[in-house]
């Protein structure tokens, strides 16, 4: 998460993108702790089971972190869950530029 | 992550009325942009800590322990014992054995790696940590405060005390007379406790902590802090480094401030006659001359590539941390001058580095890495969590051969074995959905980020409707190669899989990998959807209108704290 703050929302942020990170569950107590903690700034929001995007059975393995790209067209481009921050920059520059 | 039923109390530190700081409404802003977007304010009662009470904690569970074997950590010379299919991993030679370490040639045939978990200790959202000069404490500063450990058996390391203070650095300081450690604590302010402090607590021998002093002058964000000859150097943010005179029993009486910067972050004494000051400011690094600490001032700097996370000076250079840009390594011989020697990329997000001698540690986020920075080689990785597991690596320490990581819930100590290689995986997808009318496929990375030939000995799957596209493989150090795995219809039963692989790295967790597979028909998202009505809840208006999202390039960063 705060890669994605330094290499994607920051540099970004001025242009068409939005970043949002989602975090299941409903404690926003330990959300806003972590983000104290750890200094991110793009914008959250918790996924609280009734619009789960993601959402896993129990014994599925863990499912996080994951990491989806969409284009302006509202097409999904990407699904990871690692994160490399030049193939991110290099897709998401290609969908701004689109 | 369990959790205690009532929250505990924060700092005991009395302090002026509450203020925002300036970072607090940045986030404020952005935070509270939709409807859909979590309010902000200060919440009338804070999350509780991970391990609040050791005893109930899976912290706590492993505290004392050691990740792997049990024996594993007390004969760190038989690793052929820790797991059968160590027998069958290759003998180094030749560029291998000299590309290991300085003492390859005693242990060539040795099996194992440069780096492994041997214990772990108390931390609770840690963010920070230090050992101490003696080697005698480690400190982890962490949103539940400071945890202080004894590390009298290093591999072993007990809770001495908790100095309740939220805190995101620390640095200690002298030792008196009595053998007491001067430990120093700084707290940017936030919501859960509003007012930055720079608080000063005295550690005795036996590891009793107690807090003496606490100062907090409006206006400053503390953050990073360094102790060096009588005077701590704070990080500011836009305020500045700030110089301070340590008198061993009172407060730190503040001598000088050094103004501009944009965002003063960390910071490290190093260069010549360890008369310099090093700061990480955002992207750049600035230089200070701190012969005549109260005149501190700027002599020099270097942009960087990206924001400075993190930086430590050792000899003639300095490491910084800067992210997903990897590590910059500059050359200080004129500290006035500073100059780029090399930068090292690497996966996953560079967020502490801390050197020794010619060896760099770096919290990675996902992992540790160790390097040889003399030839620039990667010697080391683990993942202290291991496979599966949700690891956040954010600082890192290292002292006698063994590197002390502060892991988002724990402390996690990893054995630096120098001469011991091995192969290390890294999987770019550990998991897959599929949609179960529907065949399709979907591709990892293998990469070997170790020294040593990995071996995947076996590729199996759980059910015939996925396949994958080798049975073994084989991925010389630093490559990479495409694992396809195809899904076919009918569904399996039950609908979640598993793909297994067999590998000769011996890194906890690594030697059978099991990789998560699912196959429904409903509830995923994959590559190709169009957003839907669902998606509204993103709406960065707080109107939940997905209309809101036409135009704008997506980047959803799913996570999960636990």
């Amino acid at each position: 998460m705060p890669d994605i703050d330094q290499s994607i929302w920051i540099p970004y942020q001025d242009d068409d993108l939005l970043v949002v990170g989602i975090h299941p569950g409903d404690d926003p107590d330990l959300l806003l702790d972590f983000v104290e903690q750890t200094g991110l700034s793009f914008p959250l929001v918790q996924d609280q089971g009734t619009r789960q995007l993601l959402s896993f059975p129990p014994g599925v393995g863990y499912p996080y972190p994951r990491d989806v790209i969409v284009g302006k067209d509202g097409v999904v481009r990407s699904i990871k869950n690692s994160f490399d921050v030049i193939e991110a920059r290099t897709l998401i520059e290609e969908l701004l530029a689109e | 992550m369990k959790r205690s039923a009532a929250p505990r109390t924060r700092s005991p530190v009395t302090r002026p009325s509450s203020r925002p700081s300036s970072r607090h409404l940045l986030l404020a802003a952005l935070l509270g942009a939709g409807a859909g977007l979590l309010a902000w304010g200060c919440p009338s009662s804070p999350p509780v800590p991970a391990d609040d009470d050791d005893a109930t904690t899976p912290a706590a569970d492993d505290d004392d322990t050691t990740p792997g074997d049990d024996d594993d950590s007390t004969n760190p010379e038989s690793p052929a014992a820790w797991h059968p299919a160590l027998d069958d991993l290759p003998c180094a030679s030749g560029e291998d054995c000299a590309d290991a370490g300085p003492f390859i040639e005693d242990t060539c045939c040795t099996l194992g790696d440069s780096l492994r978990a041997v214990a772990t200790g108390s931390a609770a959202e840690a963010v920070d940590v230090d050992v101490s000069p003696n080697g005698r404490f480690v400190a982890l500063c962490g949103g539940f405060g400071a945890r202080i450990n004894d590390l009298a058996d290093p591999d072993n390391p007990v809770l001495a005390a908790t100095v309740t203070s939220r805190c995101q650095r620390s640095a200690w300081g002298p030792e008196l007379e009595d053998g007491t450690l001067v430990l120093y604590l700084a707290h940017h302010g936030d919501s859960w406790v509003p007012e930055p402090f720079l608080t000063t607590v005295h550690v005795d021998p036996d590891g009793d902590a107690t807090q003496v002093t606490s100062e907090s002058t409006p206006g400053v964000l503390y953050e990073g802090l360094r102790w060096h000859d009588g005077h701590l150097y704070v990080a500011a943010h836009a305020g500045g480094v700030r110089v301070y005179l340590t008198e061993p029993e009172g407060a730190p009486v503040h001598i000088g401030t050094v103004p501009g910067f944009t965002n003063a972050w960390k910071l490290d004494v190093g260069g010549p006659a360890n008369e310099h000051l090093f700061v990480a400011d955002d992207t750049r690094l600035q230089v200070l001359d701190i012969s005549t600490p109260a005149n501190a001032t700027i002599v020099g700097g270097l942009d960087l590539v990206a924001r400075a996370r993190d930086v430590d000076a050792e000899g003639d250079r300095v490491y910084v941390a800067t992210g997903g840009d990897g590590v910059e390594i500059v050359d200080i011989s004129d500290p006035t001058s500073p100059s780029r020697v090399a930068t090292i990329a690497l996966e996953g997000s560079a967020q502490a580095v801390r050197a020794q001698g010619d060896l760099l540690a770096v919290a990675a986020w996902t992992y540790v890495a160790l390097y040889d920075t003399e030839r620039l080689k990667l010697i080391g990785t683990e993942q202290t969590r291991g496979a599966g597991e949700f690891e956040q690596d954010f600082g890192v320490d290292f002292r006698n051969g063994r590197v002390f990581v502060a892991e988002w819930e724990r402390l996690y100590v990893l054995q630096h074995r120098p001469g011991y290689v091995a192969p290390d995986i890294w999987l770019t997808e550990q998991l897959f959905d599929f949609n179960a009318e529907d065949a399709s496929t979907r591709t990892t990375e293998v990469i070997n980020r170790g020294p040593l030939p990995l071996e995947v000995s076996s590729v199996t799957t759980t059910d015939p409707a996925l396949t994958v596209s080798a049975s073994s493989l084989t991925v010389e150090p630093g490559q990479r190669t495409d694992l396809v795995l195809t899904y076919t219809p009918p569904a399996p039963d039950p609908a979640s899989q598993r793909l297994v692989l067999q590998t000769n790295d011996v890194d906890p967790g690594q030697i059978d990998i099991e990789l998560f597979v699912r196959v429904a028909q409903t509830g995923q998202v994959n590559v190709g959807d169009s957003i839907t009505s669902a998606w509204g809840f993103l709406d960065p208006t707080g109107q939940d209108d997905v209309a809101n999202l036409e135009g704008k390039v997506l980047f959803l960063a799913y996570f999960a704290l636990f």
